[in-house]
């Protein structure tokens, strides 16, 4: 295939059919006023699982390395 | 230039609320405030902030609340959408209308519990969610364990506070990340790889969806983010979970515009591309469904990282940022990426030991939407060495 060709294929749309998963009821919810200290509640149930969950994977592909060949400009920030 | 309207620390006053990975959304004067550890409202426009207890809206669905939490209004239906991450690895989505929380001090929502276990992945847990908002539907995107998905949830259904319908798209790529400000067409955005993206079509009208490749003209660096800062610390170390994966995207017109971090190196060069870390943006046409752009907030003196986009009713693309390390102590900052009020300004100052994280968050304010909000946060440093995080809620115009 010729690279023209091969370009043309990529950028062509490729048609993905959608999955169901069910649904949800609703439910109303009335919190409390006064409320309990979030860092702890949320310490307290934290375990070592929600550590896990929350890793962050590694080894993602790269692909074929194009360098950076143009100028980009410095950007500043204003400080009020 | 940049004009900021509004600038709270919620870590002062009567009632100090620390937290991070922020995110903020308002309608009028009621503001919606997420973090790490702390959700909080705002019935004056974000000049106060009273807490709320989001461990009671978790324990009504028997969930722990643990962690990553988004906030966004959709004003056709009037009603603030909040997805909450629980311990069990399942999201409790809690939706009100700016006068339900006025008038219930922030304490009365509907919710609905999205169990992980639905979507296709055993043992599958949700992360690292984001929310977005088109004509009808809203959209959440997650990573599920090592693959990750996009759900459409009928806006109708949200008002009407009905049975809600789980329709969505599985990927088996990490970290995709809704299109905001979409309109009649569902878009999501994800890598492929650090040089190239995939952009996935979901029209609104149909169940199906159909997705484009494109390369990207440079390589995303992913290699060597830590900074040094003035204080001693690392900024876009090890522990802050920094990676080169989308953060945010925004429609405007018929472009999409991609943010992500970018490290100082490409893999496989012998030299650095940048002197520090950076902010990566690409644009795309999607009807041409080309690359328009590919460019860099950076500069030779200092880093930029965590980005988050919005687009404002002038269809000018606003950014809400973090930035600093080397010479500087990092910090929050919000500006325009277009537009006549093109440029970038600071929002917190002072010792830092860092800025930012997964979650710094840009939307459109309503009803004023020549106006955004954002939510942001540093970590003060004292004298004695102790940090806290300081969440901060802006308002800025162009």
């Amino acid at each position: 295939m010729k690279r023209a060709d091969r370009d043309t294929d990529k950028a062509k749309p490729r048609l993905v059919k959608p999955n169901a998963a069910g649904g949800a009821e609703p439910s109303a919810v009335q919190l409390p006023r006064k409320v309990a200290d979030q860092k702890a509640v949320a310490k307290k149930a934290s375990t070592s699982e929600a550590m896990e969950h929350n890793a962050m994977p590694v080894d993602r592909p790269v692909g074929k390395v194009k360098p950076l060949r143009s100028r980009i400009k410095n950007w500043s920030v204003e400080q009020p | 230039v940049t004009t900021i309207l509004r600038n709270t620390n919620l870590d002062t006053g009567k009632n100090p609320i620390q937290g991070w990975e922020t995110c903020a959304a308002s309608a009028g004067d009621v503001v919606m405030y997420t973090g790490n550890w702390m959700a909080a409202y705002s019935v004056d426009g974000g000049a106060t902030f009273s807490a709320i207890d989001v461990g009671a809206v978790c324990k009504r669905k028997g969930q722990d609340f643990v962690s990553d939490q988004i906030v966004i209004y959709v004003p056709s239906i009037d009603n603030f959408c909040w997805i909450i991450q629980t311990i069990q690895g399942n999201y409790v989505l809690a939706v009100a209308t700016p006068d339900e929380i006025k008038g219930s001090h922030g304490t009365f929502w509907w919710s609905w519990l999205i169990p992980a276990a639905n979507f296709g992945v055993p043992g599958g847990v949700f992360d690292y969610p984001e929310l977005a908002v088109g004509n009808s539907y809203l959209y959440l995107t997650c990573n599920i364990s090592s693959s990750s998905i996009a759900l459409r949830l009928s806006l109708t259904d949200l008002r009407s506070r009905g049975y809600l319908h789980f329709l969505y798209l599985s990927f088996p790529v990490l970290w995709p990340r809704p299109v905001h400000s979409c309109l009649e067409t569902g878009y999501i955005v994800m890598q492929n790889s650090a040089s190239s993206l995939r952009v996935y079509s979901w029209p609104e009208t149909s169940q199906d969806s159909t997705y484009f490749d494109v390369d990207l003209a440079w390589t995303i660096p992913t290699l060597n983010f830590p900074v040094s800062t003035p204080g001693g610390d690392v900024w876009l170390g090890p522990t802050s979970k920094v990676d080169w994966h989308l953060y945010s995207a925004t429609r405007t017109g018929s472009r999409i515009w991609v943010a992500w971090n970018g490290g100082r190196r490409i893999q496989g060069q012998s030299k650095d591309s940048f002197n520090f870390p950076h902010i990566g943006l690409a644009v795309i046409d999607i009807q041409s469904r080309k690359l328009v752009n590919q460019t860099a907030i950076a500069n030779g003196g200092f880093g930029f990282a965590w980005p988050a986009l919005a687009t404002n009713a002038a269809g000018d693309v606003g950014l809400s940022f973090c930035w600093g390390g080397n010479q500087l102590y990092p910090q929050h900052g919000v500006g325009m990426l277009t537009g006549p009020g093109k440029g970038l300004v600071a929002t917190t100052s002072g010792p830092s030991a860092g800025a930012g994280g997964h979650y710094v968050s840009l939307r459109p304010r309503f009803p004023d939407t020549s106006t955004f909000c954002a939510a942001g946060f540093n970590q003060p440093k004292g004298k004695d060495g102790s940090v806290k995080s300081d969440p901060h809620y802006i308002v800025f115009k162009a």
